[in-house]
């Protein structure tokens, strides 16, 4: 008789599904302090903040899923249901051309995937161009040279499928922007929780952020949370 | 023929003064009343000629201004039977600056033919210049004043200049010659009626009239001052004469009246200045006024935010409005009030703002803060606004609830019905973890299919081997083809031996016996040469050879010694 493994995100499946979402979310994001870099945890993250009522979070972590899994349709649900609830948060602004060609890419395959296609290819014109070299000189050259075009076209898809964001999202109380990064500037715009913007630039401890709606404003940084690096606070 | 004479001596005296008056030469000449004057006195230059046509024209009047004229007069005269006639162009001019100045011809053209008048010359002296704004003398029929709101102003607080002439006479025509020339400031004529009062000064009743006001608002620290207006008008005196009813006779005549404007020191602002600083100045009031503060869904707000006070309204901006949460926001309609006074620039300046609700529960109408520089305490105030919450109610709008979290309010989501609305959650994969290089290693192979294109372009050429490796190399070869009894064996075997005698200086056509035997000795030279002539008989007749053992390590050995 064996003795049964509970994993850690069984145990916070199981205080989620008693309403114990707070609980849940601690067990969780501590499976994100350990590495586990899994898109459905973070979007059970997301959800256990659904739950609690802290959208600002809540969109944060499906925002993350959607990066790694630009395409699972429950992830874009809960989003789109949490959209519905933030009516008065301001959506960000496009993503930059190459991340948006990133974001397609993944939604075909994942940049592991691509890099794997990529890999076979670029190894089977290197194995053909040595051979070509020491035992058959006679080999065609076109062959390798389609294999390495295709390969590199593949690898650089890998490597543009990367995640990459530069958003940013409020997920503490109403973040007032300021005209310059001094709390005692004037304050041009007043965000609610859930808004999200463009990371421009940073200066100690403090957002530029680039706004949905075309504006440019300098914001604590207390009050916002990059999508990438994922850092637990 | 007296009687002839008699009959047409009106035409001949006609004939003889017409023809005097063809030959007589044209004159234009120039004069002045006087001249030595004082500044701001009138005096008049006079152009006079005798011709009857043409085009007088004036000199350029520089360093003087025309307050009179041109005052234009002929006559005609007959003395004695001689007639002449003259007409006369005459200004009424008054100096601007001291120093002795000249006025240049006057030009005339007359039949195409262009006369010049002489030249004038003025000297103008500081001595002369009447006493002006107070104590007036008896002789002088008005003066003017300026009026400065305030002697010492902020950089951005309004001044306001009001220019005040003082009637002591009957004055017409009365104009502003010089107006004052101010640097560095934004300037602005008010727009007010002329008022005028009578007021005792000194001894004397006077008309006090009030003809223009200015709004000056200074850009830069420093002094404003020293500005002349200068004004002109005809002043009724009187002549000392009396008509025939014993009535003084009056006379109109040109009088010019100056002031300087009295020095207003312009302070620069403190500093260092606010970062929010909006670069208001003065005395101001930011008031923001709601309609209400709650609200049903299908109603709205009126939001007015506005600048009261006295100030630089000229260039303040009303702040914007920070929007709240949960409605839609409207353009703004502006509205504008300022009066111009001699306490400065009074009024407002506002946005009416149309908040329409989206959602149902509280929000926050954000803080707002506005600084300013206060005139009357000399320092920068801020004005806050505070936050302040908006309760909307209404079916139709979606439900959201506000609750005091810590020092901010914050919208609280609700969160009890959601159980259908969000999907599950996933299944996680605990081990999957992200590699922090996730592509190196497909990096590394692209790097390898870059070196196998870079062989393909690398030839390899066997390295020159050194001459006993070659040596070796022959002898390995022959013996190989020797074993296999390859049918190129027998003529492998002698290129070599003839190859290496030609390295030991022997040709092959000079190959023979004796010639072995001097250059390898007598045993060796003796069995080389044996040894060729067995291959060469082998090659040219197969059946004829021996061993092939037996020449294979007779080969063997004298290919050590060659």
């Amino acid at each position: 008789m064996g003795a049964t493994v509970i994993s850690l995100s069984d145990s916070a499946s199981t205080l989620y599904a008693d309403g114990q979402f707070e609980s849940a979310r601690t067990l969780f994001e501590s499976l994100a302090e350990k590495g586990t870099a899994d898109p459905a945890l973070y979007y059970n993250i997301g959800n256990c903040y659904t739950r609690l009522g802290q959208f600002g979070e809540a969109r944060l972590w499906y925002e993350r899923s959607l990066l790694f899994d630009p395409s699972n349709e429950e992830t874009l649900h809960n989003l789109e249901w949490l959209n519905t609830r933030l009516t008065d948060a301001l959506p960000p602004p496009n993503d930059a051309l190459l991340h948006w060609i990133g974001h397609q890419l993944r939604a075909i395959l994942t940049p592991e995937h691509w890099g794997l296609v990529a890999g076979v290819l670029l190894a089977g014109a290197f194995a053909l161009l040595i051979l070509r070299k020491f035992k058959r000189p006679s080999l065609t050259w076109r062959l390798p040279l389609a294999l390495s075009s295709i390969g590199l076209v593949l690898l650089l898809a890998a490597q543009i499928s990367k995640p990459q964001s530069d958003k940013v999202v409020v997920v503490g109380n109403n973040s007032y922007g300021y005209s310059a990064p001094d709390a005692n500037g004037k304050r041009i715009v007043l965000l609610s929780e859930g808004s999200a913007g463009r990371l421009v630039r940073t200066s100690e401890g403090w957002f530029y952020v680039a706004l949905g709606d075309g504006r440019q404003a300098w914001f604590s940084s207390d009050h916002w949370i990059r999508i990438l690096p994922i850092n637990l606070h | 023929m007296e009687r002839k004479i008699g009959k047409y001596r009106w035409l001949w005296a006609f004939l003889l003064l017409a023809s005097g008056l063809v030959a007589q030469e044209v004159q234009l000449t120039a004069r002045s009343s006087r001249t030595s004057v004082g500044l701001d006195e009138p005096f008049r230059v006079t152009f006079s000629s005798n011709a009857r046509g043409g085009d007088l024209n004036p000199p350029n009047f520089e360093h003087f201004i025309v307050v009179g004229g041109p005052y234009s007069s002929q006559q005609t005269q007959i003395i004695n039977g001689s007639m002449s006639f003259s007409r006369e162009l005459t200004y009424q001019l008054v100096a601007q600056e001291e120093g002795t100045f000249s006025i240049g011809p006057a030009t005339l053209e007359v039949k195409g033919k262009r006369y010049e008048s002489n030249t004038l010359t003025i000297q103008v002296k500081a001595g002369v210049q009447r006493e002006r704004s107070s104590s007036p003398t008896k002789s002088v029929g008005f003066t003017v004043d300026i009026l400065s709101s305030k002697k010492e102003v902020y950089v951005g607080e309004p001044i306001v200049l009001l220019f005040s002439a003082t009637l002591f006479e009957q004055v017409r025509d009365l104009n502003m010659l010089q107006t004052p020339n101010f640097e560095n400031v934004l300037q602005q004529q008010l727009d007010f009626e002329q008022q005028s009062r009578r007021e005792r000064v000194g001894s004397r009743i006077a008309t006090i009239l009030d003809f223009d006001k200015r709004l000056i608002i200074p850009n830069k620290p420093g002094t404003l001052g020293g500005q002349e207006l200068k004004i002109t008008g005809a002043v009724q005196k009187p002549t000392g004469r009396r008509d025939f009813f014993n009535m003084p006779l009056m006379r109109w005549e040109q009088e010019v009246a100056t002031a300087k404007i009295p020095a207003v020191t312009i302070k620069p602002l403190p500093t260092p200045k606010p970062a929010a600083f909006s670069g208001a100045v003065g005395e101001l009031e930011l008031v923001r006024e709601l309609s209400r503060t709650a609200v049903n869904g299908d109603e709205s707000i009126t939001l007015k935010l506005r600048i009261e006070g006295t100030g630089n309204f000229n260039t303040i901006s009303v702040p914007e409005l920070i929007p709240p949460q949960g409605f839609d926001l409207y353009d703004p309609k502006f509205n504008e009030k300022i009066r111009y006074s001699e306490r400065g620039v009074r009024g407002y300046k506002e946005f009416e703002y149309l908040l329409v609700p989206q959602f149902k529960g509280q929000f926050i109408l954000p803080e707002m803060q506005w600084t300013y520089f206060n005139t009357k305490y000399g320092t920068y105030e801020t004005i806050t606004l505070e936050e302040t919450t908006l309760n909307v109610t209404g079916e139709a709008l979606n439900e959201a609830s506000t609750t005091d979290a810590g020092s901010t309010p914050k919208v609280q989501r609700e969160v009890s019905s959601i159980d259908n609305d969000i999907r599950y959650l996933q299944e996680v994969d605990e081990n999957k973890t992200q590699s922090k290089r996730p592509l190196l290693w497909l990096w590394v192979v692209f790097g390898a299919v870059v070196l196998g294109w870079l062989l393909q372009l690398v030839s390899f050429h066997p390295k020159i081997k050194s001459p006993e490796a070659v040596r070796a190399a022959v002898k390995k070869d022959i013996n190989a083809a020797w074993k296999t009894n390859d049918p190129e064996a027998v003529d492998q075997m002698l290129n070599a031996l003839e190859g290496a005698l030609v390295q030991r200086g022997i040709a092959k056509e000079h190959i023979s016996l004796s010639t072995l035997k001097e250059v390898l000795g007598p045993e060796v030279g003796g069995r080389t040469n044996e040894l060729i002539e067995r291959l060469q008989l082998a090659l040219y007749a197969p059946n004829a050879t021996g061993s092939n053992e037996e020449w294979l390590n007779e080969f063997n050995a004298l290919w050590e010694q060659l």
